[in-house]
């Protein structure tokens, strides 16, 4: 990819550094956003219609309507700047897990949010979906308590829409880590394409941005070849005869 | 129109997002004529926290917050109104053309709407302004061809569903060439469903703008747009944080209130719970 | 009587690997009245639709009046002022989102003819085709299945072709208005000397109709010649054994 011209290193070397900070980033946003995504859904699949399930709702959509930007702001000035609870910048000591995992904790839950939000309304839907079918009111009618049915049976069921919007969340957090890394000054990717860009480094943008499409791309492919596995294999365990 | 509106009301979440939804029209279009003048240097009282003259506090340079978010919140909608308009025009006709033509052209069409989608979005934003430079005209432009896609697509999935019907067969027997059907036949048929598409991608366009209008890619000073707000306020962070959250604090109402009122719309307006058209 | 209206020689379609057109022959006279008839999936639809220029073809040729179709936008038009169509689902043929009448109005517009006469020469044929006037005003979802029928029928006359094509003309009409639209089909042919092709089921409606009949069966003419040859003195096996199940159609005397 040849020589950056600023710091005259080589441009794949520099990026090879910056990568591991935002895949780690991104992953444990994702991560977060899958555990308390799912958490909240089936929370809100449980009681449809109650009070607690329009909470849930309106502070999912809140969730995914505030900029992650917003966030990572609200984030740093109350638990960094105020509380400090949490460092205010960097990506901690290379070689020292705790002291990074200390310096993700905001950024990844900056990151987090929105899809926190949005897989807990699409867990709702589909679990409720799920639900409704005529197989489970069986497994009801039979005495199959109603943990069982949900746990076992129908959030593997539910997860199959997840999945298939893996390779946009994906997208979402290479995107949206750029402001992240910006706002708690983080090493990566993100941070390294618009620091380029101000400075007018346009190799440097160039293959960042070449890099992070061959990401997502890759990521995408993944997501595809999963759910293409997935579906079938679940529908036929599940289907007539088993 | 009125029975749709009605419709919206009748749910909880609807109701909550009609409401904010006023508040931020009625904000953005009397806000601007009974504050200050958004632009009114005033080194001396800055950081002035919110008070009765200033009631969002005053900014680095002393300008009233309150008329600079009225102005900013402005800027914002009507950006994303323009983008929002444009990408659904231009994403439906190229839509509808690869649907009803297909074979090259429906490729052709479909390998743009491809590229433009495998970059992340806010990625290829960076891309385009750092080739092509920043100010308001450019971000319009960028943030138009990153919703291209969407509205293509749903266009074009709309029009394969058509192109079958046997009215398309019908007006062809009759003679009617593909402009005319197109404009009067085909395009009214996927304007219910797109114009849902598209309220709901207001408040994302509002986001996006805002985010790299934050980043110092968008709208540029002395105009205020959401994220320049925001962005100004978080320079001064350890000075005063009144700038930044006030700011922030109406992005999240606006994008909000116009994701509830969407939602609600769309519901209300969805043919499976409804039956027929409108 | 012996000029032909449209000639259809060795016309193939495929859809994907399955043939269904698969080397149709027919020569339709100029001011007779034909008729199709064949099984459902027999390819009836898939013929009219290559007349009327919608489906390409494989291989073959379509002339209508001895000429070969054109393409563009000259040729369409030409082709729209020769022949007209109804087609099988009259409620699903009107535009949803336009009234009658303005669906109406581009007749004129192809025609080039002013507004005005357009509308007036409608007004004569509702009545004469016994629809009310109020239904220009309304959308194909707001009238009845048998009035969306007559309107197709109203709309492909207005543009006075040469050729009406009439798929399943009666399909889910009740009897007497069945015999109305087909008493008036044939006025009118008689009165302009139209060549009409009516395609059906109902062997009933074919035989009191059509001067000539073929037979389709999986896209393929198994038999065509004077109708009453056909219906009376089939040759091939499969118009014998498709009649033999009409046996009252098939020796109405004797029952
Ligand atoms: N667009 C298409 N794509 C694929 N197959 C088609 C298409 N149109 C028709 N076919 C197939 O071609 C065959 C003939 O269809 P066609 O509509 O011509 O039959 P038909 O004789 O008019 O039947 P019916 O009496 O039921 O109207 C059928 O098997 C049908 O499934
Ligand atoms: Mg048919």
């Amino acid at each position: 990819m040849g020589i950056d011209i600023v710091s005259n290193r080589p441009i794949a070397t520099i990026l090879s550094e910056a990568l591991p900070n935002t895949l780690q980033l991104a992953s444990t946003g994702l991560l977060l956003a899958l555990v308390f995504g799912l958490l909240l859904g089936s929370i809100a699949a449980r009681r449809p219609g109650t009070l607690l399930d329009t909470v849930l709702g309106v502070t999912s959509v809140a969730f995914i309507t505030t900029p992650a930007f917003v966030v990572a702001i609200v984030l740093l000035l109350v638990f960094s700047v105020q509380l400090q609870w949490f460092p205010v910048t960097g990506a901690g000591e290379p070689g020292q897990p705790l002291d990074r995992l200390v310096h993700l904790a905001l950024p990844a839950t900056a990151l987090a949010i929105g899809w926190v939000g949005y897989l807990a309304r699409l867990i709702r839907a589909s679990l409720l979906e799920v639900l409704s079918e005529d197989h489970v009111r069986m497994m009801r009618a039979y005495g199959v308590p109603e943990r069982r049915i949900v746990g076992r049976y129908a959030m593997r069921l539910a997860l199959i829409p997840v999945v298939a919007v893996m390779g946009i969340g994906v997208g979402d957090m290479i995107s949206n880590a750029v402001f992240v890394e910006i706002i708690f000054a983080r090493p990566g990717v993100g941070s390294l394409i618009y620091n380029a860009i101000l400075a007018r480094n346009f190799p440097v943008v160039q293959a960042g941005i070449l890099f992070t499409v061959l990401v997502y791309v890759t990521a995408n492919l993944v997501v595809e070849i999963l759910n293409a596995w997935l579906d079938p294999r679940i529908a036929r365990s599940l289907g007539p005869g088993s | 129109m009125r029975a749709l509106l009605a419709d919206v009301w009748a749910s909880p979440t609807g109701r909550i997002g009609m409401v904010l939804t006023a508040a931020i029209l009625l904000f953005i279009t009397f806000g601007p004529l009974v504050t200050p003048n958004p632009n009114l240097l005033a080194v001396q009282a800055k950081f002035l926290p919110p008070s009765l003259a200033h009631p969002m506090g005053t900014d680095n340079l002393g300008r009233d917050l309150l008329a600079r978010a009225a102005q900013g919140t402005r800027a914002a909608v009507l950006i994303a109104v323009a983008v929002v308009a444009l990408s659904s025009v231009i994403g439906a006709l190229l839509g509808v053309i690869a649907g009803l033509l297909g074979g090259w052209i429906d490729r052709a069409i479909l390998i743009i709407f491809d590229i433009i989608s495998a970059y992340p979005p806010v990625i290829l934003a960076m891309g385009i302004v750092a080739l092509y430079g920043t100010g308001a005209s450019n971000l319009l432009l960028v943030v138009t061809i990153l919703f291209l896609p969407q509205f293509g697509r749903m266009a074009r999935a709309q029009t394969l569903s058509l192109r079958n019907q046997p009215f398309v067969d019908a007006e062809r027997i009759l003679g009617l060439g593909t402009a005319r059907l197109v404009t009067r036949h085909l395009l009214p048929n996927v304007v219910g469903p797109l114009i849902v598409l598209a309220s709901m991608n207001v408040p994302v366009v509002i986001t996006i703008e805002a985010g790299l209008s934050f980043l110092g890619l968008g709208v540029q000073p002395p105009q205020a747009s959401l994220g320049t707000l925001i962005k100004d306020g978080y320079i001064y962070l350890d000075q005063s944080w009144w700038p930044t959250i006030g700011a922030a604090a109406i992005l999240a109402i606006t994008t909000l209130g116009a994701t509830l009122f969407g939602e609600a719309l769309r519901d209300a307006s969805d043919p499976k719970r409804k039956g027929g058209f409108q | 009587m012996t000029e032909a209206s449209i000639t259809v020689t060795d016309a193939r379609v495929s859809f994907g690997r399955v043939q269904v057109l698969k080397g149709v022959s027919l020569l339709v006279p100029a001011g007779t009245c034909f008729g199709i008839i064949g099984e459902s999936g027999s390819g009836k639809t898939t013929l009219i639709r290559a007349i009327l220029g919608l489906q390409r073809l494989q291989s073959g040729q379509i002339l209508l009046s001895g000429k070969p179709l054109q393409p563009g936008r000259t040729g369409a038009r030409l082709r729209a002022m020769t022949v007209q169509a109804i087609l099988q689902d009259s409620t699903a043929s009107l535009s949803p989102r336009r009234r009658i009448g303005q669906l109406l109005d581009e007749v004129s517009e192809v025609l080039a003819e002013p507004k005005d006469a357009t509308r007036a020469r409608a007004a004569a044929l509702f009545d004469r085709l016994g629809i009310p006037a109020a239904v220009t005003d309304k959308y194909a979802h707001q009238i009845s299945g048998g009035q969306a029928r007559r309107v197709c029928v109203a709309r492909a006359l207005l543009m006075r072709p040469r050729v009406l094509i009439a798929d399943e003309p009666t399909a889910g009409l009740d009897v007497s208005v069945q015999g109305d639209l087909l008493n008036l089909l044939q006025e009118i042919r008689v009165e302009h000397n139209l060549t009409l092709v009516v395609v059906s089921h109902n062997l009933a409606v074919i035989r009191q109709i059509a001067d000539q009949a073929a037979v389709m069966c999986r896209g393929e003419v198994a038999e065509v010649g004077d109708a009453a040859q056909v219906f009376d003195a089939p040759q091939s096996d499969y118009a014998r054994s498709l009649l033999a199940a009409w046996p009252r159609l098939h020796k109405p005397a004797n029952l």
